[in-house]
């Protein structure tokens, strides 16, 4: 059954968008990230316009985050002043982001660098989290017990200021900088950015593992709903039907997918979650190198 | 339902061609019409077939082109930079039609000369400048013709005993919204001997219709609904999931 959707003017079955929400909503409820990095390249392969998958995108996280977010601040696992110092630079990132966005669309490159900027930040992720978790599956099967170091390189920056909830004495450059390049990266990606932000927050910034998902996600659902905002406002590409359709999938999955996460230790699953983001690294790089059927693309003068 | 319709109404205006035939007979050398005038984009959308009849008073070659609103288009050619296929500069198209389809009773080197049908602009290539480079004119036709917006000459029109004639032309998954003109241009003998006009429109509907016009007319409000909506939604996936 299909469904015309009205932003990307085209109709795509209902399953498998439904199909796609599911799909990432397992690995998120699986891994604890919204699944943007892997929607919206899924989005683009099936053959929606990338201008419209990150804009819906955005608005898909932005609800299965605030969803999220709910859940851990019942719980009392958001350092509310991490989280706002994240969003000051979150929210001139997602301006910056918008205003880069719309730049490449003026010179008819947004496209393809849409792509371009998935293969480099997904494929070095992918990297470093396949090596990681490697490593990972060594030390368990060698017995060796791995403690994440606490200490930072950031010592001597001004501006120092208490985070109580996760009992830091820092200063709030290197988190103004993380919520920065995360809010600019998220914008131009349509993703939440936790895939970038989580692995920050705890190697760079020291936030204990109890509050990092939690204050994450107070970033990543204030970030994408500005730039769900921003896209629907200066480029018309937030399409709410598919974006609906991926969050009815992607809730359910994400119940089912919190439950399959006990059979798998964290870095078993670390390594399917490598795989399969570098094989969506493939397919659209593949989509960059290999020469297209007919060179010649055809766009409409507003 | 809608083939219902289309069975209805092709039976009344054959039925109300033949009266009004025999009532003129010398008035009207040709008469024409659709099946629909107006052809709905909803939810259910995935392209529409647009049935044309007629009747004629003599034998003849009957050709149906029909056109689609005016848009302003673009091209740029992807070119190989360091291993990857990036867009080159942009050349500009001017304004062309955003649908175009001839369909023909027979071959329209058979129906009329190099030059009336040069005249009439009897194919795409007409209507694109000459302006620019031929490779990126050409590019541009073969883009809208793979997309089923350009077609010229893919089904005939079908004549039946001499007089009457049928013809369906399909419209893509994404036909353009707007104003449609369907041409139907009588041959006899190599002259164009009668032409007549009918108008289609092409119309967005429902709720897919409302959300459009209101991304497009009213961004920032189509903005702030985006947001409610998705605040809200995650708040009652929250709520819902809460005790499970």
């Amino acid at each position: 059954m299909e469904i015309y959707l009205p932003i990307a003017g085209m109709p795509v079955s209902i399953l498998l968008l439904l199909g796609i929400g599911f799909g990432t909503g397992i690995l998120s409820g699986m891994f604890g990230l919204g699944g943007g990095f892997l929607t919206t390249p899924l989005l683009i392969l099936i053959g929606i316009p990338p201008t419209v998958a990150v804009g819906s995108e955005a608005s898909h996280i932005a609800a299965s985050s605030v969803s999220g977010l709910v859940a851990h601040a019942r719980r009392g696992n958001v350092d509310l002043r991490m989280g706002l110092v994240l969003l000051a630079g979150g929210t001139l990132g997602a301006i910056t982001g918008l205003a880069i966005f719309r730049l490449l669309s003026r010179l008819g490159q947004i496209d393809d660098a849409i792509s371009l900027i998935y293969v480099v930040v997904l494929g070095t992720v992918g990297v470093l989290m396949g090596l990681e978790s490697l490593r990972a599956l060594r030390r368990h099967r060698l017995g060796i017990r791995y403690r994440p170091s606490r200490q930072t390189l950031l010592r001597g920056l001004p501006l120092r200021v208490p985070f109580r909830r996760s009992g830091r004495y820092m200063s709030i450059v290197p988190p103004v900088l993380t919520g920065f390049v995360v809010g600019v990266l998220s914008t131009i990606m349509g993703v939440g950015g936790g895939f970038i932000l989580v692995p920050a927050m705890i190697y760079l910034l020291g936030v204990p593992t109890q509050v990092v998902v939690g204050t994450s996600l107070l970033q990543i659902a204030v970030v994408t709903t500005i730039a769900t905002f921003l896209h629907a406002a200066f480029n018309q590409n937030v399409d709410l039907l598919l974006g609906l359709l991926l969050l009815i999938g992607a809730v359910v999955g994400a119940q089912i997918g919190s439950r399959l996460m006990v059979q798998l230790r964290g870095e078993q699953i670390r390594f399917l979650m490598a795989g399969l983001v570098l094989l969506v690294v493939v397919m659209l790089g593949l989509n960059l190198v290999l020469p297209p059927d007919d060179p010649f693309i055809v766009e409409r003068v507003l | 339902m809608s083939r219902w319709r289309k069975a209805l109404s092709l039976a009344a205006v054959l039925a109300g061609g033949a009266v009004c035939g025999a009532n003129a007979p010398a008035q009207m050398p040709m008469l024409v019409d659709l099946a629909n005038h107006r052809i709905h984009i909803d939810a259910a959308f995935t392209g529409a077939d647009l049935l044309l009849f007629g009747a004629l008073e003599q034998r003849g070659d009957v050709v149906v082109r029909v056109v689609g609103p005016p848009t302003d288009i673009a091209v740029r050619q992807k070119i190989n930079t360091g291993g990857i296929w990036l867009n080159g500069d942009r050349v500009d198209v001017g304004t062309v039609p955003s649908f175009y389809s001839v369909a023909a009773s027979r071959p329209l080197d058979d129906i009329a000369s190099p030059d009336l049908r040069r005249d009439l602009e009897l194919d795409v290539r007409y209507q694109v400048s000459a302006d620019i480079p031929e490779a990126h004119r050409a590019g541009f036709i073969r883009n809208f013709t793979r997309r089923g917006l350009y077609t010229v000459e893919q089904v005939p029109v079908k004549i039946i005993g001499g007089r009457l004639f049928r013809v369906t032309i399909s419209l893509p998954e994404e036909t353009p919204p707007g104003e449609y003109w369907v041409e139907t241009l009588l041959f006899r003998e190599g002259t164009l001997a009668h032409r007549r006009i009918n108008r289609l429109l092409v119309e967005r509907v429902g709720f897919e219709s409302f959300l459009f016009d209101l991304a497009q007319d009213r961004p920032a409000e189509y903005g702030l609904l985006a947001v409610v909506l998705a605040l809200a939604m995650g708040v009652t996936a929250a709520e819902v999931f809460r005790r499970v």
